[in-house]
């Protein structure tokens, strides 16, 4: 009986010690404010390790992405293993911030305005992908349902 | 069940987290009320009362050749509300699941909820039970 009973004291002070005591170290600004966008959609892009945001505003949501006034925001941050849990990985720094909007153009036609602003994990060894790759990664992307 | 119910008002929420469970084929997007981020931005432990969380759950598509994978199936919506009376019993926390487009509630039992604090105060106690905080180790 004592044995056993040491033997479940040292399986919890293993168990104890594999944990953190430490209080975490919070980092809001890893948090990304797209103010009164709502969420459209997720992706996670395993070869860059980066999980990404589509933003945008209510009245685009349902209707063709490229309607007049329409903006979108698409956050990009490198992933992390999540600290606590095997086997997933959550978001970290932000890597870029993607902005788009669809204004009117000359003949009735509109035009797509597109901006890439890097983030605080961006690498200077990073490459800037093309513009015209990146707008139809947002036109294209699916909707996450959300009930 | 456990006197929560699910709420749509998370769509007006900031999202706090983003999350690939590669270990089991799922993705998440945790969203926190203002109480949350403001306590997060304040990096105010415990989180206060009225603190509020929801995580989406979908599973995945395949991945395209880019390398890009996106949400499948909506799989589940979870709730976590702080209330330190109320929940005293689970380190204040109420939890609360609702599977599928049904959102059919998860759990009939109290057991429910110790099910899902075990796992919260085995590996997260400091960080007030929480998984899904912005955090950077400590240097």
């Amino acid at each position: 009986m004592l044995k056993y009973t040491l033997y479940l004291i040292c399986l919890a002070s293993l168990l104890g010690s594999c944990q953190t005591d430490k209080a975490p170290l919070m980092a809001p600004e890893y948090l990304y404010d797209a103010k009164n966008q709502q969420m459209i959609s997720s992706s996670i892009n395993s070869r860059n390790g980066t999980s990404s945001l589509l933003y945008g505003k209510d009245e685009t949501l349902s209707s063709k992405r490229y309607s007049e006034g329409a903006n979108y925001t698409l956050v990009t941050w490198k992933q992390k293993p999540m600290p606590g849990w095997y086997g997933t990985n959550m978001n970290s720094a932000i890597y870029s911030v993607e902005t788009m909007s669809v204004q009117p153009g000359t003949n009735h036609q509109l035009n797509l305005r597109y901006q890439f602003k890097t983030g605080p994990s961006f690498d200077v060894k990073n490459t800037i992908p093309s513009a015209k790759e990146r707008i139809n990664f947002i036109l294209t992307q699916p909707k996450a349902v959300q009930p | 069940m456990n006197g929560i119910s699910y709420t749509p008002a998370y769509k007006n929420w900031k999202v706090i987290s983003v999350t690939d469970k590669y270990d089991g084929g799922s993705m998440r997007v945790v969203y926190g009320n203002d109480i949350m981020i403001k306590a997060i931005k304040e990096k105010k432990l415990p989180f206060p009362d009225g603190a509020m969380m929801a995580k989406l759950v979908w599973g995945k598509q395949r991945v395209d050749k880019e390398g890009n994978t996106f949400p499948g199936n909506f799989q589940n919506v979870q709730l976590m509300i702080k209330d330190s009376k109320k929940y005293s019993s689970t380190e204040g926390w109420g939890f609360a699941r609702f599977d599928g487009l049904e959102l059919k509630p998860y759990g009939k039992t109290a057991a429910f909820e110790k099910t899902c604090i075990n796992c919260h105060r085995l590996l997260v106690p400091q960080n007030d039970f929480v998984f899904n905080i912005p955090t950077k180790p400590i240097k």
